[in-house]
């Protein structure tokens, strides 16, 4: 072949490389960034939003509390005073609004049925039944797993033990009965039990239960803004108010003793109890 | 307190434990076999509500069986349920008063133990059990007794569990029975309860005449009519002829007393008009459960039938059966009537249920 036609060849060759070149580039390229957005896809489907834990986690104007995980827990955590003074137990006394001067040496009781209620009023209801004792720490911690995640603006609970689980069978755990807060001649829980000596040569001794008895605590949340998955309610049990508030108790007055639901001083504590509980602070 | 009673129950049950025999296996398993209640076939009787916490299994009653006659259940280890509730007396007291492990004297005959589990079904209330009505449930019953400081007279509940727990045989039977050998006091209650459950008395010479494999004789017939109609009234409270029951499963206050010591039912709800109303119990087996009434006040059955003849009492509550009968001075029943009715009464004898070797001491 003449020269000039293999220059020309090696042109038109040269030309058809660097085209295939740029042809083949382009062809990467649109690999490369098909292969990336296809990637890409991928990579959304894989961040596609778990809805709540999304709302929840980005939520900023809210009251109350807010549990953004279904995982979530609550814990509550009890502490015990008498006009504001940590109790001691068998040797202090104490003196209520009717006068009676007396000191505590036993104090147990039933806290069950936790709700939390969410702002438009629905509730969820915990369930859950604890005994606590006032004298032992370790009883006065419990934790609830797997609260439902939400905005909660309130929280209410029984000193006691609901009706149902009243006269429902026996059960273990809190409810089991040689716990000893049970009455075994008339059947039903004790829900609430306190002793002691008083300054009078008599001992009293209460032990709160009946059905419609159930002292019910109520505790607005609204004043706090606490976003936590493993939120810690610290409460307060302010064992002065359940002598007033409505009503002063006197030993001389309404009794010394109280061992059945059917005394009618018993209503006075369960009305009293209410206000007895109130919220220190709620910890993340 | 919690954790040490875990920590000693979890050492005893290890030292107690159920080993498997290399050549029988283990004969300790959890063993779930139903225990089958065959009732009898004459009219009205029917099947009992069942909790579903608690089926009725052969270990579960044989478990029950063997706590009911074990005087472990006391404080002392000198009484069982059965010191008190002797089968050979139908399951009750031949004394008038029991008498607890300190030599204390109760102030209720103790009551007879057969046909329990129907009041679950025809009681809808939560007074059942014990004369005034006390408790629930089989279940919940089961643990006064245990824990009455003038009975059993344990101070705990974790008192007897831990005896139990440390006793050979009984660790393996709870697991038998219930698929743990970590003894709770719920589990105590149910295996009674399960035990009690199978104490069904439906063989007297009035079921066998319902179930025509006798006859009734005139004497018999006589006082049925006398029970069933307006003459002795016996039915408002005791239960009409068409079931075998023999008992409402209410409360009445039948006239003993003008002025209760006793005020039974109110102790337990505290209403006004449940003052002085007890239990109506069944009427059979009574030749076995003497004396009679919640205080033994009557020896004979010729005593309660000249009662409720003429010596019915009033009070605000007297029920108004009772009641009626104070314009005429009574039921005006004639010394043959009474004895007819007697004649009848016994006819509800089930000698075969206090004989029975299915519920006696193992």
């Amino acid at each position: 072949m003449p020269n000039k036609y293999i220059n020309l060849n090696e042109q038109i060759y040269s030309k058809y490389k660097m085209i295939n070149k740029i042809r083949h580039n382009i062809l990467f390229v649109i690999l490369i960034g098909l292969v990336l957005f296809l990637g890409a896809c991928k990579e959304t489907e894989n961040t596609k939003p778990d809805e709540t834990v999304n709302v929840w986690d980005t939520v900023t104007n809210f009251q109350g509390i807010v549990n953004p995980s279904n995982s979530g827990t609550l814990t509550f955590k009890m502490n015990y005073a008498f006009k504001g003074a940590a109790l001691e137990f068998g040797s202090k006394y104490y003196t209520n609004a009717a006068a009676d001067t007396f000191t505590i040496k036993e104090l147990r009781h039933y806290l069950s049925n936790i709700i939390l209620h969410k702002p438009n009023g629905d509730i969820v209801n915990l369930k859950n039944y604890n005994l606590l004792d006032a004298s032992v720490v370790g009883s006065q911690t419990f934790t609830i797993q797997n609260v439902p995640a939400g905005n909660y603006t309130g929280v209410s609970f029984l000193l006691a033990v609901d009706s149902f689980a009243n006269h429902n069978g026996l059960q273990e755990g809190a409810l089991d009965p040689s716990w000893g807060m049970f009455w075994t001649w008339n059947t039903g829980y004790i829900f609430y039990r306190i002793n002691g000596a008083t300054t009078k040569g008599k001992n009293y001794s209460f032990d709160l239960g009946g059905d419609g008895n159930q002292p019910g605590i109520n505790l607005d949340l609204k004043t706090y803004k606490v976003k936590s998955n493993k939120a810690t309610f610290n409460m307060l049990m302010e064992v002065n108010e359940m002598f007033q508030n409505p009503e002063n108790y006197s030993f001389e007055v309404d009794g010394y003793t109280i061992h059945s639901e059917t005394e009618p001083s018993a209503k006075k504590f369960a009305k009293n109890m209410s206000d007895m509980v109130t919220i220190s602070n709620i910890t993340p | 307190m919690k954790k040490l009673v875990i920590g000693l129950s979890l050492v005893f049950s290890l030292l107690a434990s159920c080993k498997k025999d290399p050549i029988v296996g283990d004969i300790f398993a959890y063993d779930p076999t139903p225990y089958q209640l065959n009732l009898p076939t004459n009219l009205g009787w029917s099947t009992f509500p069942i909790p579903e916490t608690n089926p009725l299994t052969n270990a579960g009653v044989a478990l029950g069986q063997k706590l009911f006659f074990d005087p472990i259940l006391s404080a002392n280890n000198t009484q069982s349920c059965a010191t008190c509730h002797q089968p050979a007396y139908s399951f009750a007291d031949p004394n008038k008063f029991s008498v607890g492990i300190t030599g204390q004297v109760g102030n209720r005959a103790a009551m007879p133990l057969f046909n329990l589990a129907w009041a679950d079904k025809y009681n809808l209330t939560s007074h059942r059990y014990f004369w005034d009505g006390g408790a629930n449930d089989l279940e919940r019953q089961a643990l006064g007794p245990i824990l009455n400081p003038i009975e059993m007279a344990n101070n705990s509940l974790f008192d007897v569990i831990a005896r139990l727990q440390k006793n050979p045989e009984y660790p393996c039977l709870f697991r038998k029975a219930f698929g743990s050998d970590s003894i709770t006091s719920v589990k105590l209650a149910r295996a009674l309860a399960q035990f009690e459950r199978t104490l069904v008395s439906g063989n007297s010479n009035f079921d066998k005449a319902e179930r025509r494999q006798r006859l009734r004789t005139p004497n018999e017939i006589n006082g049925m009519a006398i029970f069933g109609s307006e003459k002795g009234d016996c039915f408002h409270c005791h239960g009409n002829l068409s079931s075998p029951f023999f008992t409402d499963f209410g409360f009445h206050n039948n006239g003993l007393s003008e002025v209760h010591q006793d005020s039974g039912l109110y102790l337990i709800t505290g209403k006004p008009e449940d003052i002085g109303r007890m239990k109506t119990p069944s009427l059979r087996n009574l030749s076995f459960t003497a004396p009679y009434m919640h205080d033994g006040r009557f020896n004979t059955l010729m005593e309660v039938v000249e009662f409720y003849n003429s010596g019915t009492k009033n009070s605000p509550t007297v029920d108004p059966m009772i009641s009626k009968s104070f314009d005429h001075g009574g039921l005006n029943l004639t010394p043959q009537e009474k004895l007819d009715l007697v004649a009848f009464l016994l006819s509800l004898n089930d000698t075969a249920f206090v004989n029975d070797n299915r519920f006696k001491m193992p």
